[in-house]
């Protein structure tokens, strides 16, 4: 390891981003081997020829490229096409759409490419076969012009079109049947960068059902991870990065030079974690969604990186030896009527936006992700009360800490099995998923809910 | 690590005495806490709801919980001592080996297990562990690319996969991988394909439970 540690404002894992004011450092996906700390300092490890070299980075930006799958051989990917300028006799087949409909960048390319062609050699013929024509920038205006220029468009569905090992193409639709050869280009599918796997790991990020390291969530969009000064673009971020490609580098530069202004915690409370109850279970660092974990060799400890914690409290209801606690949790103990639990980010705005407080005759304890509610508070709370207890979580792909409402929705699912068990009353305890615009079917539903069990 | 399942909180109703006054439950800080099965988490929650099942039954039973770092050891036991005295009955969360621990310090008290100890296992995902060794007593995963066919083969077959083996599948359950499929393609990723040809005598298992009930002493710690 080599003597002291230089500092950047950003560390690219792929490629760098064109900027002048910000110091960077660039480390090929294939050589790092570490990352620990969080925004504002974080620690990567990488190999460099025969040794292992670290370096700071107040942010990091992972930058790769898709990976490409072309659907046909015989043909070039529309990505990587140059125009052929030259006296060509022959056909430019040119298909956007082959099995899925590609991302709205590809449109772009296509019609660059198809006009390209026309403008320099009018007579040669331009075939576009899409299934659905996408719009951005002005692809509108391209669209408009190349149909001028008499490249000639066909629409097809699933079916109507074909192409051949050899690179024919059939079309038939309604009346129309064509055979076609020609220069054939043709839009790739697009799939996640390579190595993400690996990545993932490293910076305890999860993956989506589709393998890039953004989950469907509309707290991550455009470029966030569930990680605190890690950022995602192109193949690392999803299939759509290639048509918002601009949008996203610019919010991400201007993320990066705001966080160089100051970091704050997300709140005032703090969250430790006993180092003499911690038996290193790692369960806390699986589970947090916001890659905030990690340990502390030196004490042999977990540790909770107070700027990258989002307080969703998930590790402390999780934590099998009960080592992990909040400044504020004992104000949250429930002394009263609290049988209502609602998070922050769902119920509570939606109760701002009713026209009447639907938690009017409710004292409800407000919490910043339903995943703070403990298995053992759950039972607390129907011993020392004799109403139910109602808990309302996030829908999908809106809950602000990724997991939280599924969590919440796995305790509350196993405590209503375990009542069921001992012949308890299983529908005490209730699980509901709410949005936060959703102030009348609050309302309804808790009128629904209070008729029903409210006493 | 032994890895524990909490057992069916109907089940550990049913062994609790009827006309128990006073309970405690005891959770480990080792093995079944990273198996998620019986820790202070686990030990607070199961008193909760034994209290709210007790209360609606209109007995009056006070439960209590506490959780130890290794209930297979004296030291940490005897810091629980006036507690487990002060119960009728304790429900230990500790994997079999804790459980008859406390009994052979308390000989007189009753010690229920609240945990099955369902193998020794890796952590293959986050609340997720698969069986990898079986305890025999005599380790031959040098002979077998390092994957072990006593433990990873459903019949603990060591000269050969048996003709149920399907797909890289056990015929036994198709969830569950054939040992020798993995065991084969180990000895080749490591280019110890040879090895496996090498004739094996048949295992000694006087070393498992043919041998009858184990025990050992390390030397450097017994005089002659």
């Amino acid at each position: 390891m080599s003597g002291s540690i230089e500092q950047y404002d950003v560390a690219y894992i792929g490629q760098a981003l064109p900027d002048d004011e910000l110091s960077q450092v660039t480390i090929p996906v294939s050589a790092l081997t570490e990352c620990r700390g969080e925004i504002g300092d974080f620690t990567l490890s990488f190999q460099a020829e025969d040794d292992l070299k670290q370096v700071r980075a107040s942010n990091i930006v992972i930058n790769l490229k898709h990976q490409e799958e072309l659907p046909v051989d015989c043909c070039t990917s529309l990505l990587e096409a140059e125009a052929n300028l030259a006296e060509e006799e022959e056909p430019l087949i040119i298909v956007q759409d082959y099995q899925d409909l590609s991302a709205a960048a590809l449109s772009k390319e296509g019609l660059e490419l198809a006009l390209e062609v026309k403008e320099s050699n009018p007579a040669r013929e331009v075939y576009y076969f899409y299934q659905a024509m996408r719009f951005m920038d002005n692809n509108d205006e391209l669209y408009e012009k190349a149909r001028e220029k008499e490249v000639i468009f066909l629409k097809h569905d699933l079916g109507d079109l074909e192409i051949t090992d050899k690179g024919k193409v059939s079309y038939q639709r309604e009346d129309i049947k064509l055979e076609l050869t020609g220069e054939l280009t043709v839009a790739p599918e697009l799939k996640p960068a390579a190595k993400l796997d690996k990545l993932a790991r490293i910076f305890n990020i999860t993956r989506g059902p589709e393998g890039y390291l953004q989950v469907d969530n509309i707290y991550l969009q455009p470029t966030l991870s569930g990680k605190r000064g890690v950022y995602l673009l192109a193949g690392a971020r999803g299939p759509n990065s290639l048509t918002y490609e601009q949008e996203e580098i610019q919010y991400t530069l201007q993320e990066v030079k705001r966080n160089l202004t100051g970091v704050e915690e997300i709140d005032e409370e703090e969250r430790t974690v006993d180092d003499q109850k911690c038996v290193v279970c790692y369960t806390c660092y699986r589970l947090c969604p916001h890659g905030a974990i990690q340990r502390d060799e030196e004490l042999n400890s977990m540790k909770i990186m107070p700027l990258a914690c989002q307080a969703c409290n998930l590790c402390i209801s999780r934590c099998p030896m009960g080592a992990i606690s909040r400044s504020g949790e004992d104000e949250q103990q429930p002394k009263d009527e609290r049988q209502v639990i609602i998070c922050e980010n769902s119920a509570a705005l939606a109760r701002e936006k009713a026209e009447t407080d639907p938690f009017a005759d409710t004292v409800v304890t407000e919490v910043p992700c339903v995943s703070t509610v403990k298995k053992e508070e759950i039972y607390q709370r129907l011993a020392n009360h004799k109403s139910d207890l109602l808990i309302l979580g996030c829908i999908s792909e809106s809950c602000k800490h990724l997991t939280g409402h599924d969590r919440c929705e796995q305790v509350v699912n196993t405590a209503k099995e375990d009542l069921e068990k001992l012949d308890l009353d299983p529908d005490r305890v209730n699980y509901h998923r709410l949005s936060p615009r959703m102030a009348t079917d609050l309302s309804a539903y808790l009128a629904d809910w209070k008729g029903e069990v409210l006493q | 690590m032994i890895v524990g399942k909490l057992k069916d909180v109907a089940e550990i109703k049913e062994m609790l005495p009827e006309d128990i006054e006073s309970l405690l439950i005891i959770g480990c800080g080792t093995c079944v806490s990273v198996s998620l099965a019986g820790g202070e988490r686990e030990a607070n929650s199961l008193r909760d709801l034994l209290e709210l099942y007790y209360s609606s039954q209109g007995q009056d039973v006070r439960v209590n919980a506490t959780t130890i770092k290794r209930q297979c050891d004296d030291e940490f036991i005897e810091t629980e001592e006036l507690s487990i005295e002060g119960h009728d009955v304790v429900l230990s969360l500790a994997c079999g080996v804790g459980v008859q621990h406390l009994g052979i310090k308390h000989p007189e008290k009753i010690i229920l297990p609240g945990v099955n100890t369902t193998f020794y296992g890796r952590n293959a995902d986050v609340g997720e562990w698969e069986e990898m060794c079986l305890g025999c007593g005599d380790c031959i995963l040098d002979d077998f690319a390092g994957v072990c066919p006593v433990a990873r083969c459903s019949k603990s077959l060591i000269h050969g996969p048996c003709g149920g083996s399907q797909d890289g599948k056990c015929e036994v359950d198709d969830e569950i991988d054939c040992g020798w499929e993995l065991i084969y393609n180990r000895a080749e990723d490591t280019g110890q394909l040879d090895r496996l040809l090498e004739y094996e005598g048949p295992k000694d298992w006087s070393t498992y439970r043919d041998g009858g009930v184990r025990s050992h002493k390390n030397p450097e710690f017994f005089s002659e």
